[in-house]
């Protein structure tokens, strides 16, 4: 009897659920379908270990995100849960007056929230497995990886993690609604009406006094992050930003409908114009009476816009352009004799940097190896292939670049000489004091003939300066345009005007920042004062292909050297001083990689923002839905006095849209500047267009936020035809 | 606003507001209908007061319906002006009774959200009558009312005889043909009452209105000029006041009101 009750409930009032039910079917469907991203693993044939790994890591962080996703979506339940029970006090001082004891009607109710939540999790968890197949192919698409043995995956861990979660998430509720229904005396229930969006008296000067406070709140706000930049997020003043943007929200949605209300009151001609004066009056008295969740949503929505358009700016920071980054095969590097002061030493005392100190700590740290370079003239691939003739069979093609510094020659002093503005490098702490490394002409022109590319002449006074990096444009530019003048082991040399920009090895990103190509008659000199290469590279091109090759390159060198071994890209020994080589970049390899790391951000990003987008725009469709209903009486009333079916719908529209875009906007006026200063500081430093994240996220928005806009206005207007039968 | 009353867009005298011929209205289907209208006819003229009266399930609520276009007659016709009103659909029919109809309801029906003012001048702006002119119409019925002083407050500040002139206010600022009051004193102390059919008559009186009001109070209806009585979904008996005064008109439809009651237990 309880059970046919209590779902016949929930089809009678099937549209106060429908909200309920569709966000609670997204929320277990993007819940699933993000958490089951570590099982796609299967999926794909991954030549190297490192692609699994990537896979682990976004899975692993999604996961830590799932913990704040399923807070929102518990909030958000428990919002939407509230809503039914409000609507439906009457019904249940009903059941009451009817002689029903309290206890059979928690039971009722229980019944009822069990069925649609069994029914929303079983569609949800539906949607979710199409929706984790969608996103494998995405990963392939991301990761650049090839699905070679495409089946339906269920992720088991998925699963019992939706399922628990959601679980709990019932269960609470369902506790809120018995104690709630259990609690209450028949009295309140009987005469619950619909609050009346009455808003409280405040006289209109104090809210024009909260009105000038708020924007006053805002423009400090905004003024703060303008000296900020992003760049102290720990920092109190960041903080004390954040503060006061939430305050300035908030004091601005309470005190702003008035203020438009009043000053949309002085213009008659519009105000007295059909029925502009009663959706004005609907649309501030709601948002008067609304202004805490409002100023709620517009800050989530803000933290989703925000998180999605500077996301797509960091990734494409980290990832940069993969296929630029990824030209050679191979790129091994070795720094047999570093600077004293590099990072690679970690020496109890400082020691004078000169070619002397550097030859002997370098032989006091490992003798051996040093002598080995030396023998071999430090040519990497020369004492490969000694000891293993292979290496021709496997390598069409090969450059070695060495980078050569003068103990004392640092960015800072040769700039400040030269009289050029370091321009945004100047913000790196470490840029100053760091060795300016130059390499010669042949070697580089070397490393361009390697992939096709046409070679520089350079005369026997000038230097080219390279480089890649879009941090460290602005010093190359300058160095170039003023012929910056630089002093290299007894040869004054002054910068070519050519902009160089020759990426130079494998790597993440691009990472050639103000190389100096030098004639080669000067490293010739630097060699006979001592200096030996602190750092060096070898571009090889394969014979065969990436994959073949990557193969056949870890079995020559673990031939080659015993003991070492490429199986994993981690197990490679990173130390200061290696001979040929410490570091191995294969191509390919980094390709995965920064296809992981595209992996992680793109994915924390939508999750996040899709989740937070869902949330505020669930939010307010039930504020919208509630409002329409609590005045169904107010538009039976206006048909009564004669307008028509267009005026009522219109008004209707009106409200629905306003009340949806009043948040948007002011969203988006708070994330456009924090975009804004994202990419005055950090975004233009690399080179990165944030309009490809924000076109995203406009996309994000337009979808999913009109989604929820569309349907509620839709069945506002439903419930306002029905009451009005249109 | 006297002059609509003086100048008939007929050369007859007598020009109907209202003509109501031969109305049927049958709820349920057809194994078990009910009557609630069975063929009734009156008219109304252009500028009278007419109060219809009647016991509970008379029919004069699915009367004042019928003629307020909210619910169809199955059968008959309802003229209203030159204007026969089941012929009208959609837009047509909200502009006839924005245009044509005025309302006073028992509960007021202002909207709450709404000043007085606001309120009144709803009637106007949904007309397409222009900001400035609203105004002045605005106030000079708030004027003739007697509610200017509660033009700036809302619904829920004001008595409910405040509100039931701000409505009244309301139905007659957009200058209908025909205002309908159903119950309009129901929710009302006796004071309040009577100050409001004194306000309903001096509409009718002063501003030409043609009133159509329901009722079940007598002395309600002692305040109109003629009185329709209802039983069964049929015009039982009606009273014109003549050259009487309220007080008399009363005595007399008391009388009425005692001989309708007294054949309620004979009819069973």
């Amino acid at each position: 009897m309880l059970v046919k009750l209590a779902l016949r409930n929930v089809r009678r009032s099937a549209r106060d659920y429908a909200v309920y039910f569709v966000t609670l079917l997204f929320g277990v469907a993007v819940f699933y379908a993000f958490n089951s991203i570590g099982s796609q693993a299967v999926l794909f044939d991954f030549q190297s270990h490192a692609a699994g790994r990537m896979l682990e890591m976004t899975n692993y962080f999604l996961g830590l995100f799932s913990v704040a996703v399923a807070l929102v979506l518990a909030f958000l339940v428990a919002y939407a849960n509230r809503f039914i029970i409000k609507r439906r006090k009457r019904e249940f001082g009903t059941y009451l007056l009817l002689g029903m004891s309290a206890s059979k009607m928690a039971a009722v109710l229980s019944i009822e929230m069990l069925a649609v939540g069994v029914v929303s999790l079983a569609a949800g968890l539906l949607v979710g497995l199409l929706l984790s197949q969608g996103l494998a192919f995405a990963t392939a698409a991301l990761m650049g990886a090839t699905m070679t043995h495409y089946t339906f995956v269920v992720s088991s861990d998925a699963l019992v993690k939706t399922l628990v979660c959601f679980a709990v998430l019932f269960v609470a509720t369902l506790v809120m609604n018995v104690v709630f229904v259990s609690r209450r005396k028949l009295g309140d229930l009987l005469t619950a009406r619909a609050e009346n969006a009455q808003m409280k008296n405040v006289s209109l000067g104090v809210r024009i006094v909260g009105f000038v406070l708020a924007i006053a709140l805002l423009v400090v706000s905004y003024v703060l992050l303008w000296n900020n930049k992003f760049e102290q997020i720990n920092g109190p003043d960041f903080l004390a930003c954040t503060v006061l943007m939430v305050v300035g929200t908030v004091l601005l949605f309470w005190s702003g409908a008035t203020i438009v209300l009043t000053l949309v009151r002085r213009a008659r001609g519009f105000y007295f114009k059909g029925l502009h004066a009663f959706t004005s009056r609907q649309i501030s008295s709601k948002v008067g009476t609304a202004f805490a969740s409002l100023s709620v949503v517009c800050i989530m929505l803000f933290f989703a816009l925000s998180t999605v358009s500077i996301g797509f700016g960091v990734r494409a920071i980290f990832v940069g352009d993969v296929e630029q980054c990824t030209q050679y095969d191979v790129t091994m590097m070795s720094r047999v004799c570093p600077a004293t002061d590099s990072l690679f030493y970690d020496l109890p005392e400082p020691v004078e940097d000169s070619y002397e100190n550097r030859i002997a700590l370098s032989k006091e740290h490992d003798a051996a190896t040093f002598a080995a370079a030396e023998a071999s003239g430090f040519d990497m691939a020369a004492d490969i292939t000694s000891r293993n003739p292979a290496w021709n069979d496997l390598v069409k093609a090969s450059a070695q670049m060495d980078y050569y510094a003068e103990p004392q020659m640092k960015w800072g002093k040769v700039l400040a000489d030269a009289g050029v503005d370091a321009g945004s490098m100047e913000s790196l702490s470490n840029f100053a004091t760091s060795h300016v490394m130059v390499m010669g002409i042949s070697q580089f022109n070397a490393v361009c003939e390697l992939t096709g590319k046409p070679t520089y002449q350079l005369a026997e006074d000038q230097y080219l300066v390279n480089n890649t990096m879009a941090l460290s444009e602005e010093v190359a530019d300058n160095m170039r345009s003023k012929a910056a003048s630089l002093t290299v082991a007894g040869h004054e040399l002054a910068a070519a005007p050519d902009e160089v920009a020759v990426e130079m090895r494998t790597g993440a990103m691009p990472d050639v920042g103000l190389d100096l190509i030098v004639p080669d008659s000067v490293i010739e000199a630097m060699k006979a004062q001592g200096a030996v290469p602190v750092c060096s590279y070898l571009d090889c091109m394969y014979n065969c292909d990436r994959a073949a090759g990557d193969e056949k390159l870890t079995q020559v060198l673990s031939d080659a050297y015993p003991g070492t071994s490429l199986d994993s890209y981690n197990d490679v020994p990173v130390l200061g001083v290696d001979w040929p080589y410490s570091n191995v970049y294969e191509g390919s390899e980094m390709a995965t990689q920064a296809g992981g790391l595209k992996l992680v951000i793109t994915y924390l990003a939508l999750y996040i923002g899709f989740v937070l987008l869902v949330s505020t725009a669930a939010i307010l469709a039930i504020q919208q839905l509630s409002e329409t209903a609590d005045s169904v009486g107010r538009y039976q009333r206006l048909s009564s006095l004669g307008c028509d079916k267009g005026m009522i719908l219109g008004s209707c529209r009106t409200q629905c849209v306003l009340y949806f875009l009043l948040p948007l906007v002011v969203a988006l006026v708070h994330s456009a500047y924090a975009v804004h200063i994202m990419n005055l500081g950090l975004f233009s430093a690399f080179g990165i267009d944030p309009m490809n994240g924000i076109a995203i996220t406009g996309g994000f928005v337009l979808v999913v936020y009109g989604c929820y806009m569309l349907v509620s206005y839709l069945a506002s207007r439903n419930v306002v035809r029905e009451a009005c039968g249109f | 606003m006297a002059e609509k009353h003086s100048t008939p867009s007929h050369a007859t005298c007598y020009h109907a507001a209202l003509t109501v011929e031969r109305l049927e209205r049958v709820f349920g289907g057809k194994g078990n209908p009910t009557y609630a209208l069975r063929g009734i006819s009156f008219a109304v003229a252009d500028g009278e007061f007419v109060a219809v009266m009647g016991p509970s399930g008379s029919g004069k609520t699915t009367l004042l319906n019928c003629i307020a276009t909210i619910d169809k007659p199955t059968s008959g016709l309802v003229t209203i002006g030159n204007t026969e009103t089941s012929r009208l659909r959609g837009k047509a029919l909200a502009k006839f009774r924005r245009e044509d109809l005025g309302f006073i309801f028992q509960d007021s029906n202002l909207i709450e959200t709404l000043t007085a003012y606001e309120n009144i001048a709803l009637a106007l702006s949904i007309q397409g009558v222009r900001a400035s002119v609203i105004d002045s119409r605005v106030q000079d019925v708030a004027v003739r009312l007697g509610v200017l002083d509660v033009m700036d407050k809302y619904p829920a500040q004001m008595s409910g005889g405040q509100r039931q002139r701000v409505a009244a206010a309301r139905a007659i600022v957009g200058k209908p043909k025909l205002i309908l009051a159903d119950e309009p004193t129901g929710a009302l102390d006796s004071r309040n009452s009577a100050v409001l059919l004194d306000t309903l008559a001096g509409m009718n009186r002063d501003m030409g209105a043609t009133i159509l009001m329901v009722t079940h109070d007598p002395f309600a209806a002692s305040h109109a000029g003629r009185v329709l009585f209802v039983k069964d979904g049929e015009l039982f008996n009606e009273l014109q006041r003549g050259s009487d005064d309220n007080k008399a008109f009363y005595g007399r439809i008391m009388e009425v009101q005692a001989l309708l009651g007294g054949e309620v237990p004979h009819a069973r």
